[in-house]
Formats: C-alpha cells, structure tokens, sequence
C-alpha cells in the first residue's frame, strides 16, 4: 500500500497540470483531491505491472466529466489573462502567443480540447489516450485531427505560427 | 524510400509532431514533408503548438503540490527508492571551484557562484533554514529523496541547505572528512530535460553518470581513485539509504548499461521526466 501511495503521489504534477487545463485553477485540486481519494480506496483494482499513470488519469477524468454531468455547466477554462506567471514567461512575445494559444484552445469544442491537451501534455501514445478518456482510437485520432486544424487556423494570422515562410521542423519536445 | 507507394497520410502527420513515428516511418515523412510546403508548414505549426500548450501549464506541473494533496500520500519509504524517484539531478562538487568551471553549464545550480563567493555564508533561499532541505525538495517535486548516507567513507554531514532560485531549487549538502576536507552534493529536479555534460579543467575530472531518471556528476579536489571509490559510495548510498550497505543489492534499472562509477570521458544524458 505504501508504495501505491508513493506511485500515486510521483504522479501528482501531472494529474494536476492536466485538472488544470480541464478545469482551469480553480477546480483543479478539488479534482486532484478526489482522484486520489478514489486511488486510495481502490488501489486494489489497479493491476499491478501496467501503467498507474494511465490508471489515474482515467479515474481523474471519469471524475471530470462526471462533476459536469452533476453541475450541468461548463468547465472554466483557462483564463489566459490569469496565466503568464512572470517565472515561466520570460519576455512579452511569448507571453503574447501563450494568451494566444490559451484563447485558442478554450474556443475548441471540449472533446477535441480534452484529447489534444492530453496528447500535447502527457506525450500519451493514441491508444493510452483511448484508454483514459475512454473512446475508440478513432476517435482520439478524429479529435486530434480536427482540434488542431481548428487551433491552427485560431492561431495563423496571430501568432505567426503557421505565417512564417521557412518551416521548422526539428522536433522541440 | 519514397512516399509514391506508401502515401503520407493524416495520421502520419499527427504522429510526426507527437513523436510517434518509427524511425523508417518518420523518414519516409520527412522526405514527403521536404517535397511538400504545405504539410512542412502544417506540421511545424503544430509543433509549436504542442510546445506553447507544455509551457502554457508549465508551471503547473513544477509547482509544489498543495499539502492536502501530499497529505494523504505520505508513506514510509518503498523498498526500491531511487528508481522510482522523479527527475532529480545529483551533482558533487568541490568547494573553491573557479566559477568559470560551470560556465555555459545552464542546467547546474545557477547559484554556485554566489554560494562560492560566500561559502557557508549567505544562500539565495531561505526557503529550508528551519527544515530539512532533502525533505523540502522531495516534497517540492514529490519524490521521494533521502540523504546519501557517506558514514562509511568517513565523510559526515555538516550543512544543508537550499540554494537557486525558485525555478531552479537545489538542495546544496556539505560534507565533511576527520581533516576537514568538504565536499558539496548539489541536488536538482530536472523537470527540463536538463542535460549534463562532461568537462574537464585544470585536469580536474568530474564522474558523471545516469541511474533511472537521476544523473550524477561528481567531482572534487582529490585524486581520480579517491573520486572513484567515492562515487561508489555515492551510488550505493542513495540508492539504498542510510541503513544498507551491501554491494550485489545494487539492482540496476533494468536496460541500464555498465555501472556507471569510473572516469567517464563521456556525458551521461538524462531520461526525460516522465519516463517509465
């Protein structure tokens, strides 16, 4: 038990930077909270040898969408004015795309949001993504697709992202 | 390769920016990508993309858990504790190293000159003075560090403390031998793929090596087979904490190479957080 405790408690960054962008800061912990209430009192059901990370993020998203269900509103997303705390931003012009990339994503549809803050987030391979928010992989693939031609086409004449000529293509992760 | 018989599709594209191509694949991509503006275009905007979303919840993630939230997760500590460990980087140090020693090193404490220039003196944080430094940075990143216990190479513990700036939080550990010859144990999170590098000055070689997701360097003002075995300290100590000291209990994550203690003229390069 100590050591589910010790596994859950290694992932707890992550759960909270993905509540986070579910629910913007104001739910996130809340959301942690129960995540891990629910871990603790179901650890039992987590088999052992696969991944507890996507175990967790299941359990935290099952919880996300049932608490909308509940509550019958909207998540607050991030507010983009809000973010930007001067240590993670050095300069105004990146500061600027994060608003931007920030206002973007809170336009998407929820569904296509959800998958691609996963996928960009976590670094989930599709499937695992399939796994946590429970839909096909299709789905996930359909979702990302769409998500990120629609984030594309926010962010083109803003940021300059898509604008510029010369393409980089060197992975940055 | 070509991509006549084989066309790039959609999800190539999705894959490619995520990182999810095998390599035959992704080169097939590639040489399509080099050949079509368009996708090239389309593919570098969402790279950016995906990288303005990490740094847009970056800080998130680094922040320290809240305590209600660790509250509830505090246990003793599991049998096997350095594997399990997020991203920290251990780094060893002589006192009274030149400053330009770290130059253009921007993944070591960004306060080691400062802390050199007033040595036991002023630190940059205060943030653990009326705790235990390990325990603060262990509960800052939620993993679970101990104290690397050096007894048996005659070095006890005489300070700790917290140095670096709140983005870069390190734990600096001063240790000590019977004539007072001090070493320093910088500890890291490495939460930015910080990657470490070999170098070498003034014929001063610094060890450096990879266990899991934690990479150690160490160095310090003494001859290479002194360094040597007490890397060996280093590397039993804080895998098996204080209490145990037995050599064949040095299980090594599996796929890792060699034992890492000896004179390495190469750079030991990270796991990324995150990996299993």
């Amino acid at each position: 038990m100590d050591d589910v405790r010790w596994l859950i408690a290694r992932e707890l960054p992550r759960l909270r930077r993905y509540a986070r962008a579910l629910r913007g800061d104001a739910g996130a912990d809340d959301l942690v909270q129960d995540c891990v209430e629910r871990a603790l009192r179901k650890h039992a059901l987590w088999c052992r040898g696969t991944n507890i990370r996507a175990w967790l993020f299941r359990m935290l998203y099952n919880i996300h969408l049932s608490a909308l269900r509940r509550g019958g509103r909207m998540p607050h997303f991030v507010p983009y004015d809000e973010l930007a705390a001067p240590a993670a931003i050095a300069d105004a012009s990146a500061g600027l795309e994060l608003s931007e990339t920030a206002r973007a994503l809170e336009e998407l549809p929820p569904e296509q949001r959800d998958v691609v803050l996963l996928v960009a987030l976590e670094g989930l391979r599709y499937d695992e993504v399939a796994q946590v928010l429970g839909i096909a992989i299709g789905t996930v693939r359909s979702r990302l697709s769409r998500g990120r031609s629609a984030l594309r086409g926010a962010l083109a004449g803003r940021v300059g992202v898509a604008a510029k000529g010369a393409p980089r293509l060197r992975r940055v992760k | 390769m070509n991509g006549r018989d084989d066309p790039v599709t959609e999800l190539d594209l999705l894959a490619y920016v995520d990182g999810h191509l095998e390599p035959a694949r992704q080169r097939i991509v590639e040489a399509w990508l080099a050949t079509h503006p368009d996708d090239a275009r389309r593919v570098a905007a969402d790279i950016a993309i995906n990288d303005g979303i990490r740094r847009l919840f970056r800080d998130s993630y680094l922040e320290t858990p809240p305590a209600h939230l660790t509250e509830a997760l505090e246990t003793r500590r599991p049998a096997v504790p350095v594997s399990v460990a997020a991203a920290i980087a251990l780094v060893l140090g002589a006192v009274g190293l030149g400053g330009g020693w770290w130059a253009g090193r921007s993944d070591l404490p960004v306060a080691m000159p400062a802390a050199q220039q007033a040595p036991g003196g002023a630190r940059l944080v205060a943030a653990a003075d009326d705790t235990d430094a390990v325990d603060w940075l262990a509960s800052h990143v939620s993993a679970n560090i101990r104290l690397p216990d050096l007894r048996s190479a005659g070095l006890r513990l005489v300070g700790q403390s917290v140095v670096g700036g709140p983005n870069k939080p390190t734990v600096q550990l001063t240790f000590a031998d019977e004539g007072n010859q001090r070493i320093d144990l910088f500890l890291q999170p490495r939460v930015d793929d910080a990657q470490f590098r070999y170098e070498e000055a003034d014929g001063r070689g610094l060890l450096s090596w990879t266990n899991g997701p934690v990479v150690f360097a160490l160095t310090g003002d003494m001859p290479a087979d002194r360094l040597q075995a007490l890397a060996e300290q280093v590397y039993a100590a804080a895998r098996q904490g204080p209490s145990a000291g037995v050599p064949d209990r040095m299980s090594r994550p599996a796929g890792a190479a060699a034992p890492p203690p000896g004179i390495l003229p190469v750079a030991s390069e990270g796991v990324a957080p995150g990996a299993e």
